[in-house]
């Protein structure tokens, strides 16, 4: 017995989408998920139906594992239908998802085991959260703190950006895909999403694409899409693919970070040859998460850019003001502006029961719109430095001792924080709550009071002269112990080959080119990098990231720092 | 520091080509030098080098204009030349032996014997064929050419160079200089911007792949028929290995912990080349004082690892002081106290 579909609240955009209004009666005979077996629409629908019954009574927040299979979707899009609040779990995180939990007092919670049997989790009766009536997802993302957060969908956010992937890839219910990426991961999520909207399927595999199974699998199952973050991309490109036998191969599709020009140069000529296409994406979580897609036809020719603004949506680029910048190849922060835009984000449960209306997306990425129209990402507006793998926002800190009366200005490397504060101000004592808070040793903290804060010629502060004029600690024999034991850790780093030994690439180009200044927006060549610095830093950036691209010395310091991040990033 | 991505040392890891090249071409000459296997390995390794030197160099030599070109092998002279010279005189002082045209790096075209005990021909070398790239590069704007067709203007140079070796060979015996003349072995350098032009700088064709191949191979081949004395067998056979290999296989996937070892050797390459001769010396001394001879089992082998570890072990001890050094603030401390500066700090 099908549900009735449910029609959300709020907007009512999302209430035209298949995804949330009950069966297509054309695609309940459909194959919908092939795995052990081929399943069509409608036990899945079933399945789905069955696992969240318990919920039936009222609209509610639930969490379910976020894996590749049959129950796990099913329950997800049976949520979706039924009007519920879902999150999908990383299922691999117990502790986490149990904080999580703790934390949001969800009315449900779905556990998928490895044979892919389901059960309910037994939670506390509530009190459970308030949720507003446009919620319908919640995504992870992580904080500057590493903590998690969530960012919030609505049903319009997610119909919208839906309607928009299925319309720039031309899907129709004879796509399918193979889940290589994971279902809590925002990418893989749109790929469930948008072949269940249009009556497509899935194949549904945890194999690595390293793995010859996976392949055979593919060729077996004529697939006509291939998912990928640029990992996967490099790793098809090693691996013995025979192109021939994706016979239905309609298009790649690339997200999840930056992917070297090269690469994408090779796969859409590829493509080309063999007659299926690339489509290059660029997305934010907080987009839901696509934003941008590179029309096929350009990859080739233009393999750096990011593309134009996905259907329904537009891209614009603005100064440190806030000032729209016009006309081609002037360097702005990327803004966003369509219907996917989150609805906010949520720290804790209250959250849950807001919403707003987020007239821009603002990415933090600074871009140049190149000749013919299409965007190029050229670096990273936001301030972050990582340490024991916390990524700590420099602006945020800045803000909260704003908010606490102080006239602050923080920069810092992943050695460590340099803030100056106008003076009055109890440096000891602000020095003492930010270890405190950020749980960074005392040492790396380093607080000077100062008349004023550093300022440039156009009254910007100075960050940079702030990094190389803060207060540094006087007592010598402290720092004579740290230097000797920092040698025998960096010996131990260079012979065991630690992925430590350089946490960044400004620290690897600083290691290059001691004693002098490495502005992000200078590449080696551009600082005079000699080939013996090429070795050295050739193998600092090939600790940072895997698939370091071969115009590399040309690529500024800033450029090569988000494509190492992207690496971990798997929008 | 972030924690440790940990990852297994037999997960499959890619390295250039390039980079192994370089660490075997080192290994080649401690081999070579200690006479690890005469028949089986002989010279050679300095031409590996010089390959996998060129192939490097023009990533980093033609990002500007000619004049930036310039600047850059001047530099890379200088790299090479300052502690070459500062070990050659350290040597002459402990030996008492002076040679000024040694000193001055030019004494490869009047002997070919040496006081430094490590083969300060390539340094010679090395830095006379970068200043004759200095000052030709913006004399024939050589980079702007090179910028605006890579492949045809760096063919041409080699061209260029394959002819000089063999006309200036054929027209003046060198053999009692040992054949160790820039112009010789421009070629072997020339050859790996060649292999930047066709495989670095862009994706090659398969069909430009095997032009390559044929070009290097084939010139490997002419110069061994046409200058055997200079090319000789074990010279030929390690510098058409390496080229035929890069090209054929530009990136290779090795076990991490095999990455790794190559990636040390690679980058201690410097360290190795000059003091491995060190270290073959010290073993001596050390064998001479406990009387054991130079002949025991496995002595060849002993001078064999030791010339390529201990070079390497100073190369990493030094390289984490420079770290440690930038990155522990002491620097600044020491600074800090001489400028007795105000302590506003928390």
């Amino acid at each position: 017995m099908l549900r009735q579909g449910w029609r959300p609240g709020g907007s009512g955009v999302g209430g035209s989408s298949p995804l949330f209004c009950g069966p297509d009666e054309r695609h309940l005979d459909l194959p919908f998920l092939l795995g052990d077996v081929v399943l069509t629409y409608r036990p899945v629908y079933e399945l789905g139906d069955e696992i969240i019954a318990p919920w039936a009574s009222s609209r509610s927040l639930l969490f379910i594992d976020g894996v590749n299979r049959p129950a796990s979707i099913a329950a997800y899009l049976a949520a979706l239908r039924a009007g519920h609040v879902v999150h999908l779990l990383d299922s691999s995180k117990d502790e986490a998802n149990r904080e999580l939990i703790r934390r949001y007092a969800p009315t449900g919670v779905v556990h998928i085991d490895d044979d892919g049997a389901w059960r309910r989790e037994p939670v506390t009766t509530g009190p459970h959260p308030a949720l507003h009536p446009d919620l319908a997802v919640l995504l992870s993302t992580s904080g500057t703190t590493g903590s998690s957060k969530f960012v919030k969908l609505s049903y319009r956010n997610v119909a919208a950006n839906t309607a928009s992937i299925v319309e720039y890839l031309g899907l129709t219910a004879d796509d399918r895909s193979i889940t290589v990426l994971k279902p809590f991961y925002s990418y893989g999520y749109s790929v469930i999403n948008t072949h269940a909207a249009v009556g497509g399927s899935l194949v549904l595999t945890d194999l690595s694409v390293q793995s010859p199974e996976l392949w055979s699998l593919a060729y077996r199952s004529g697939i006509t899409n291939v998912p990928g973050v640029p990992h996967t991309f490099q790793v098809m490109r090693a691996t013995s693919i025979d192109w021939n036998r994706l016979d239905r191969l309609r298009f790649l599709t690339q997200a999840g970070g930056r992917m070297e020009p090269g690469l994408v140069r090779h796969f859409a000529r590829l493509g080309e040859e063999r007659g299926w296409s690339l489509f290059v994406m660029y997305g934010q979580t907080e987009g839901g998460p696509r934003l941008s897609y590179l029309p096929p036809s350009y990859a080739a020719r233009y393999p750096e850019s990011i593309g134009v603004a996905v259907p329904g949506g537009t891209f614009e680029l603005v100064d440190d003001d806030g000032a729209v910048l016009e006309g081609a190849d002037v360097e702005g922060e990327l803004v966003y502006r369509g219907p996917n835009i989150m609805v906010g984000y949520a720290r804790a449960a209250a959250d849950l029961g807001t919403g707003e209306e987020l007239p821009a997306l603002h990415t933090g990425d600074i871009a140049r719109r190149n000749d013919v129209g299409l965007y190029v990402i050229t670096g990273r507006k936001s301030r972050f430095i990582k340490f024991l793998g916390l990524r700590i926002g420099l602006d945020e800190i800045e803000s909260a001792l704003e908010a606490d009366g102080y006239r602050a200005a923080v920069a810092g490397t992943d050695e460590g924080l340099r803030v100056a504060v106008e003076s009055p101000a109890d440096g000891p004592s602000i020095g003492a709550r930010l270890t405190a808070a950020y749980g960074l040793p005392a040492q790396f903290v380093s607080v000077a009071v100062v008349e004023s804060l550093p300022r440039l010629t156009n009254g910007k502060v100075d960050y940079q002269s702030l990094l190389t004029a803060a207060a540094p600690p006087t007592r010598l024999w402290p720092a004579l112990r740290r230097f000797v034991s920092q040698i025998r850790c960096e010996v131990g780093a260079i012979l065991l080959g630690r992925e430590t030994s350089v946490s960044d690439v400004p620290e690897a180009f600083a290691l290059v080119f001691p004693n002098r200044p490495v502005p992000l927006d200078q590449s080696f060549v551009g600082l005079g990098g000699d080939s013996l610095g090429f070795v050295q830093l050739t193998v600092y950036l090939e600790e940072l990231m895997d698939d370091l691209p071969a115009d590399w010395p040309e690529r500024s310091v800033a450029d090569l720092q988000s494509l190492a991040r992207s690496r971990h990033a798997a929008v | 520091m972030p924690p440790c991505e940990r990852t297994s040392w037999l997960a499959p890891r890619s390295i250039e080509a390039v980079a192994v090249l370089r660490s075997f071409g080192i290994a080649l000459v401690v081999a070579n030098h200690c006479h690890l296997s005469p028949r089986a390995i002989g010279p050679g390794g300095l031409n590996v080098l010089l390959f996998a030197s060129g192939a490097t160099s023009a990533r980093v030599a033609f990002a500007g204009d000619s004049r930036r070109s310039a600047a850059q092998f001047l530099r890379f002279a200088a790299l090479v030349a300052v502690p070459s010279i500062l070990l050659a005189a350290a040597t002459g002082i402990a030996l008492r032996q002076f040679d000024p045209w040694e000193l001055l790096l030019v004494s490869n075209w009047l002997q070919a014997s040496r006081v430094a005990l490590f083969p300060i021909w390539y340094t010679q070398v090395m830095v006379q064929i970068m200043i004759g790239l200095a000052v030709l590069f913006p004399l024939l704007h050589l980079t702007e050419r090179i910028r605006a067709r890579p492949t045809a203007t760096i063919g041409a140079l080699f061209a260029v160079a394959l002819a000089a070796a063999a006309v200036s060979k054929l027209m003046w015996d060198t053999t009692e200089l040992a054949d160790k003349l820039p112009h010789l072995v421009l070629w072997n350098l020339l050859a790996g911007w060649l292999y930047w032009a066709v495989m670095v700088r862009r994706e090659a064709a398969p069909t430009e792949r095997a032009a390559l191949l044929a070009v290097l191979a084939g010139t490997a081949g002419l110069m061994y028929l046409v200058l055997p004395a200079v090319y000789g067998t074990a010279r030929f056979t390690w510098l058409a290995a390496a080229l035929v290999l890069t090209v054929a296989v530009p990136e290779l996937r090795l076990p991490r912990l095999a990455r790794h070892v190559l990636l040390l050797i690679n980058n201690g390459t410097f360290f190795v080349f000059l003091f491995h001769y060190y270290v073959f010396s010290a073993i001596t001394n050390i064998e001479a004082r406990l009387g054991i001879g130079q002949h025991y089992p496995g002595a060849t082998a002993l001078r064999f690892a030791a010339g390529l570890v201990v070079p390497i072990a100073g190369w990493v001890v030094i390289t984490a002081t420079r770290r440690a050094w930038q990155t522990t603030g002491v620097r600044e401390t020491m600074l800090a106290r001489r400028r007795v500066v105000p302590a506003a700090a928390g």
